[in-house]
């Protein structure tokens, strides 16, 4: 009883948390929602077709991957396993960075087909540049993470950094399951 | 106890990951085969996948279930 008391102010302080973060999150899809569909209101259903589907598959099958050892670096932190924490954390930077290097590769590709100043680069510039943007803020992030979770500063009762910057992270990959098939298929 | 608990979120995880892959894959291959017609089945395909990305990995329920 009096343990359940102790522990309830800080099971009120995870709620609060988890709640910013999710109006945060959404507040993101908001910003997300509408550069995707002002995709759809000035090209309709129209597409290039240089654009590199295949590329766009791969680097999509990457951030996936990256959430999965994100999941398994945020389980593995509640659990208690700190060497599993830490080398699922790097992998998850490691494909995060890997996925930029693919969005680097397809803009240098999009250079030459179609200019930033014309009506789809405008769109295809912004939208993959602003997810890349949160990549950069999410891989920055992990990064803070790791580095003070080396130290063994994050327990299975307190963990919430782990947990806010990989659930931002997640949301990073469920922005990019929208803007894919947006950008690379339909049309 | 702890380890089966352990075991059976990471398989929840790569289910969710394979689903994901499998999902991606369809997209393409429908929008490279089908003509006409895509927009709705790759919504679909990609509504299910952020359900699963949501529920699973971001624990969108922890939102309305009681503190353990």
């Amino acid at each position: 009883m009096a343990t359940a008391a102790l522990a309830r102010p800080h099971a009120s302080r995870l709620r609060l948390h988890r709640l910013g973060l999710w109006l945060f999150i959404i507040s993101e899809t908001f910003l997300f929602s509408a550069l995707l569909s002002s995709r759809y209101f000035v090209l309709g259903l129209s597409r290039p077709r240089e654009l590199n589907q295949a590329l766009g598959l791969g680097i999509t099958t990457v951030l996936l991957l990256s959430s999965l050892t994100a999941y398994s670096a945020e389980m593995a932190a509640a659990f208690g396993r700190q060497p599993a924490f830490r080398r699922n954390l790097l992998a998850t930077m490691a494909l995060g960075s890997l996925f930029l290097v693919g969005v680097g590769k397809e803009w240098s590709e999009a250079f030459h087909y179609f200019a930033p100043k014309t009506a789809y680069g405008t769109l295809f510039f912004t939208l993959t540049g602003v997810h890349a943007f949160h990549v950069v803020s999410g891989l920055v992030v992990l990064a803070l993470v790791y580095f003070n979770g080396r130290s063994g500063r994050y327990t299975p009762d307190d963990y919430w950094p782990v947990e806010g910057g990989i659930k931002y992270w997640h949301f990073v990959d469920l922005a990019w399951v929208f803007i894919y098939p947006t950008l690379y298929l339909v049309g | 106890m702890q380890e089966s608990r352990q075991r059976l979120l990471f398989r929840l995880g790569l289910i969710v990951f394979i689903c994901g892959t499998i999902s991606n894959i369809v997209e393409f291959t429908l929008a490279n085969t089908v003509q006409q017609g895509v927009l709705v089945p790759i919504a679909v395909l990609a509504l299910i996948d952020a359900a699963m990305i949501a529920y699973v990995f971001m624990h969108v329920t922890q939102l309305w279930r009681p503190e353990e």
